[in-house]
């Protein structure tokens, strides 16, 4: 009798006691799952099936809400989006945070880094045999590794240049423009020639105006300024996929090329310390003459109308291949990352499986090259350029060769990248570079190619 | 009953002890709770201080960094001619600086940047930098979404007025470009992510590493400056719309705009979605700056510091109270137990002296009745008081042996374990026994003895040694307990339960001294005796009670008291049991005793093996003198050489002590019942043992023994046993 009066009271202090502690310990209700979708604020978009979309942030957004319309289950989708080229402190960052990417929706070149740190998910079971016969494989190859597919593409976009075709009449490099919608392939000697003749004519105007964009204040320089590289021939990369830049004299030649462009007065002063957006702003301010194009550019709609305006042909704008005569092709889609909730997971996979699934959503690929053959076949005809982009892919470079710690880490290809052509560019007090042709391609090869060596070892594939 | 009320005490005592407990955790909790969240938001007040602190005097750094671009301005000045020298002048300023950019704004609202010079408003790209000065006479800083130059970054400008600052007049007159335009202020431009860096309050990181805390600025229209929380994101957003679409707040946004339009210094909250935010805003300290600075904590910051102290107090408190309350209760237990430990030590105490004087008492009276037979015993007058003697001595001598069979069933008792005999008993005979056996002790002390027997079945199947063990007790406790002059009633009834079954009712009722309440419920308690004031002088082994109970309840029935105090009581026993033809044996004790006078003995030879000389003495005599021809052996082996040697039927009947030296008397019977002759299976063996355990009747049944006699032998029962037997077998020959 006594044990059982201690146990009793025993029992009734520790069962009084716990829920007391339970009481003040709980009190947080399990609340529905979010799910955080990242962007780029540079991802802009020429949607041709909705002219109200001009982002893919609103994209995601409008199609969010009629996800979470029609979805079984009740969640919050919050699409954020960061600067450009800040994915580090985006996504890198904000890993095992309560702000950190379900989805990311990027450029494949920056997400591929993404892949190697295990963050994120196989998503092979997305795809439905409908999207698997839709999309083109050699779309889908791009986002494999290891046989397992981690980047679903959704619009693919050609990198080439621009330029200002009234500039170039104006001094009397008319022979030069190809008329129509055509990208032109021009040798180094006529490159050389139009840069030089242009930054002379600018340099009497006294306005400011340059012809060449360049930058180097940030890492956004590795599609297009690594491109210009191969001006010479030079193809980067050896047969085991590193940087081979030293020993080559195309690649140093390219350098010196782009060395000289300083002097010559092609660039924005102080390129080094100029961005993509400088010369953005400069192009549209039709002081720059050429500047970086594609399909998905927000100049995109300045081209369309320059030619509407006039009986279907261009007055104000050119299309050209970059120096060497090479493009960029590059694929923007969707990466899912696991971030320790095995149900977000499904939802995100959900949500990307019912974004492709509806054709409203994918249709707003038109616009930049559509992934999706039968978005492609409904609106080719409606897509300005497309025909000659698809032309023009056979001068397209794998410029990145999907390799590991391409970006996100300090000392990553890309933040490796700028810095070494911003010092090609510097000049000390005596007016002298700070570097030569052969140190920066030097550089540039050990630089990167530790860069890719770390990236190699630190690689986490999520399983 | 006391007992009773001692644990109800311990129980509401415990309960109190909890309760108190557990309403001083929640008031101290409460005001612990308090104390904590104003030490909480004393120490956000000072942690925002300092970052609002740190934001002005990195605005006013930035303006110095301005001045000092206006000083270089001034000494190149002549060299900056066209718009691409001042251009990449302009670079490398931002170069060198910490702008993003640097612009120069001309006095006309021309400007300079450090890739394009726009001129007028007719460009669509111009920007009307001149209106940022439009409120101020030197500096200015303000927060954009986004600047035609700029692309699509946010932005801060910095604005550092050259042309007649009051503050810095020697800035003034600075002119450049073509046209020698006066330069009228240093414009630096800034992405917003310059401030958020410096706006991580490292302070406020839960377990997981998120940022629970935040700081932002905002201007007073409430878009945001800088939006640490959304540091990364692109999109605006305006405070006074959050405020709006929060779920509560105990401000409006009107309210709050008031007070940013006052530049007073306050706290509000907003909750949404169950996520509590206290918001501490404060102007920031500089006169050309319109900006708020606001630190949003969230409010399970202030829980968790709160929380987490409050339950360390009640986890310090609680396990202090455990440990009084364990302590506690293991005292109550250590006080009960050396209570009880007392207790029974006493009673063992009281128990040893009680049975030595109740073993005593009976003995004495044998005693003397042996003394008083020897004085007699030549006086032939005196042969009928002699056999009045020697009945009461047999008597005493049978109640001594059961009394003695009580002690040795204590043990068995108290573990549980009760043997009950089944055999026919007559109930008359039996009461009679009882009444008999108590009438001198009764009627001795002044009290009046009545019986009040009505059998209406005789013979019942039942433990006539337990009975008149409980009736003895109960008849011997009455006349312990009952003052001369008193009464004392033996009733004993009989109720049919079936056909087979009767109960039969033993009341003993007495005008004795009764019994308190307490004590009725403890009487059938081992080791009780009622302490009152008559009693005192009355001793017994204080076991009675409890081995009636007992006994009555191992027999299947039950015994119960009604008493009061000082007015007596009254004790029922109800004894069901089956109904049986009264045997043979069970007929007058004088007939029987005459039977065993030697009358009829048919000289029947009897084998006793016996190791003790005393006891093979007298029971050789009564053998003896009853007509039967003993024949001595003093051990097992000699019994089996006895029998071994004897002739076939020459003993009938042999009588086997168990224990015995050189082969016991189990050992013994094995090996005559083994023996190859026509009698080793049909001589009767009688097991005689002190040993009166059921385990040892049943070693000795399964020896091969036939029938078990326990010591002292009951010389009638024996006789009457081997006499049935001699004359079964001499009908047999």
């Amino acid at each position: 009798m006594k044990k059982r009066i201690t146990a009793f009271l025993l029992q009734i202090i520790i069962a009084l006691s716990f829920s007391f502690c339970l009481s003040g310990c709980s009190g947080q209700e399990k609340t529905e799952k979010e799910i955080v979708i990242k962007v780029p604020h540079t991802s802009t978009m020429n949607c041709i099936s909705n002219e109200n979309i001009k982002n893919v942030r609103t994209l995601l957004e409008l199609a969010s809400e009629d996800f979470i319309a029609q979805y079984d289950k009740k969640v919050k989708i919050k699409v954020v989006e960061f600067e450009g080229g800040e994915e580090t402190k985006a996504i890198t960052n904000s890993f095992g945070q309560s702000d950190a990417a379900d989805i990311l929706y990027d450029g494949f070149f920056n997400m591929s880094s993404f892949i190697h740190t295990g963050k994120v998910v196989p998503i092979d079971d997305v795809l439905t045999p409908e999207m698997k016969e839709d999309i083109s494989s050699a779309y889908l190859e791009q986002g494999r590794f290891d046989n397992k597919l981690y980047m679903l593409p959704y619009m693919s976009s050609e990198n080439i240049l621009i330029y200002n075709r009234e500039m170039l009449e104006k001094y009397g490099l008319s022979e030069y423009i190809d008329e129509g919608a055509v990208i032109s392939n021009w040798s180094i000697e006529d490159w050389t020639k139009i840069l030089n003749t242009l930054a002379d004519g600018f340099a009497k105007e006294g306005r400011g105006k340059v012809p060449m964009m360049m930058y180097a204040k940030d890492n956004q320089g590795d599609t297009h300024i690594m491109t210009m590289l191969r001006a010479f021939g030079g193809d980067l990369f050896d047969s085991s996929n590193n940087f081979a830049l030293a020993d080559d004299p195309d690649v140093i030649s390219a350098l010196r090329w782009l060395q000289n462009g300083v002097d010559s007065g092609w660039y924005l002063p102080v390129p080094y310390y100029k961005t993509m957006s400088d010369n953005s702003s400069k192009f549209k301010m039709d002081e720059l003459t050429f500047y970086n194009f594609n399909l998905g550019s927000s100049t995109y709609g300045r081209v369309i109308e320059d030619y509407n305006a006039e009986n279907n042909t261009f007055k104000k704008y050119g299309f050209v291949n970059y120096p060497g005569n090479h493009c960029t092709i590059f694929n923007e889609g969707f990466e899912i990352f696991d971030n320790g909730d095995s149900e977000k997971i499904e939802i995100a996979k959900d949500f990307i499986r019912y974004f492709y699934e509806t054709d409203k959503w994918l249709e707003c690929s038109a616009g930049s090259i559509p992934v999706s053959k039968k978005v492609m076949e409904k609106y080719k005809d409606d897509i300005l350029l497309l025909e000659a982009f698809s032309q023009n892919s056979v001068n397209s470079v794998d410029y990145t060769h999907n390799l590991p710690n391409w970006q996100g880490s300090e000392n990553s290809v890309r933040n490796v990248f700028y810095k070494e052509i911003a010092l090609l560019m510097i000049k000390d007090a005596d007016g002298n570079f700070a570097v030569t042709p052969e140190e920066c391609a030097s550089n540039l090869q050990e630089k990167l190619n530790t860069a890719i060596s770390e990236g190699r070892k630190n690689s986490i594939l999520h399983e | 009953m006391k007992q009773l009320k001692n644990k109800w005490f311990y129980v509401l005592f415990i309960f109190f002890i909890i309760i108190v407990f557990f309403i001083a955790i929640y008031v101290y909790s409460i005001v612990t709770g308090n104390i904590l969240e104003d030490a909480a938001v004393k120490n956000i007040k000072e942690v925002a201080v300092h970052d609002r602190n740190t934001i002005t005097m990195f605005i006013e750094y930035n303006w110095k960094n301005q001045q000092r671009i206006g000083e270089r301005l001034k000494r190149n000045s002549k060299q900056l001619k066209t718009v691409s020298q001042i251009n990449e002048y302009l670079g490398l300023e931002a170069y060198e600086s910490t702008f993003d950019k640097v612009y120069l704004l001309m006095e006309d609202g021309s400007y300079y940047t450090d890739i394009t010079y726009r001129k007028g408003s007719e460009d669509p790209d111009y920007y009307p930098y001149m209106d940022l000065f439009a409120n101020t006479d030197s500096y200015k800083v303000i927060a954009y979404d986004s600047l035609p130059v700029m692309g699509s970054d946010k932005v801060v400008i910095y604005g550092y007025k050259l042309q007649d600052n009051p503050k810095d007049e020697v800035l003034s007159g600075i002119k450049i470009g073509e046209e020698q335009k006066e330069v009228y202020a240093v414009i630096g431009v800034c992405k917003r992510s310059s401030i958020v860096d410096g706006l991580v309050i490292e302070n406020y990181v839960d377990e997981s590493g998120n940022t629970q805390g935040y700081s932002s600025v905002v201007d007073k229209k409430g878009e945001y400056v800088v939006d640490r929380k959304d540091a990364a994101s692109s999109v605006s957003d305006n405070l006074f719309d959050i405020i709006k679409r929060c779920d509560r707040s105990n401000l409006t946004p009107s309210d709050v705009q008031k007070k940013m339009l006052a530049d007073e210094e306050f706290w509000f909250y907003m909750e949404k979605n169950g996520v509590r935010e206290l918001n501490y805003c404060a102007p920031l300290n500089s006169s050309s700056v319109d900006w708020y600075f606001i630190m949003s904590v969230n409010d399970k910051v202030v829980k968790d510091q709160t929380k987490l102290f409050v339950l360390l107090i009640i986890a310090a408190m609680s396990a202090a109270i455990i440990v009084i309350v364990i302590a506690f209760i293991l005292t109550i237990i250590m006080q009960r137990k050396t209570q009880i430990a007392y207790a029974q030590e006493k009673a063992q105490s009281e128990f040893l002296s009680n049975m030595s004087h109740e073993i005593r008492t009976p003995l004495n009276g044998i005693v003397g009745l042996n003394y008083l037979m020897m004085n007699a015993i030549d006086t032939p007058e005196k042969h009928l008081q002699i056999k009045e003697w020697l009945k009461k001595s047999q008597n005493t001598a049978e109640y001594l042996l059961a009394l003695i069979n009580d002690v040795l069933d204590i043990s068995k008792l108290q573990a549980g374990k009760v043997e009950v005999a089944r055999a026919p008993m007559l109930v008359e005979t039996m009461s009679e026994s009882v009444y008999s056996m108590q009438y001198d002790n009764i009627t001795g002390r002044g009290v009046e003895f009545i019986k009040d027997i009505h059998i209406t079945v005789p013979c019942i199947q039942c433990d006539e040694v337990h009975i008149k063990q409980v009736l003895m007790n109960i008849v011997g406790n009455a006349a312990k307990f009952t003052p001369s002059g008193g009464t004392i009633k033996f009733s004993v009834n009989q109720s049919l339960i079936d056909e087979k079954h009767v109960m039969t009712t033993f009341v003993c009722e007495d005008t004795g001294c009764g019994m308190s309440r307490e004590f009725q419920n403890e009487i059938f308690n081992k080791f009780t005796q009622d302490r009152s004031s008559i009693s005192n002088s009355t001793k017994g082994t204080g076991l009675g009670m409890a081995i009636s109970k007992l006994l009555v309840n191992a027999m299947g029935g039950e015994i119960s008291v009604e008493s009061e105090l000082n007015k007596g009581s009254t004790f029922t026993v109800e004894i069901p049991a089956e109904i049986c033809e009264v045997p043979d044996y069970l007929t007058d004790d004088d007939e029987k005793t005459a039977d065993h006078s030697g009358n009829g003995v048919k000289s029947t030879k009897v084998l006793v093996a016996e190791d003790n000389e005393l006891n093979a003495e007298i029971l050789m005599e009564i053998l003896s003198q009853s007509g039967f021809v003993p024949v001595h052996a003093q051990n097992g082996q000699e019994a089996v050489d006895i029998f071994e040697r004897s002739k076939v039927n020459e003993f009938k009947i042999i009588l086997m002590d168990m224990r015995m030296p050189v082969l016991d008397g189990c050992e013994a019977s094995a090996r005559i019942r083994e023996l190859d002759r026509e009698d080793a299976k049909t001589v009767t063996i009688f097991a005689c043992t002190a040993n009166s355990f059921q385990e040892d009747r049943d070693k000795a049944l399964g020896s091969g023994m036939d029938d078990f006699l326990t010591k002292p032998i009951d010389i009638n029962t024996l006789l009457r046993k081997m006499e049935k037997i001699d004359r079964e077998k001499q009908n047999v020959q």
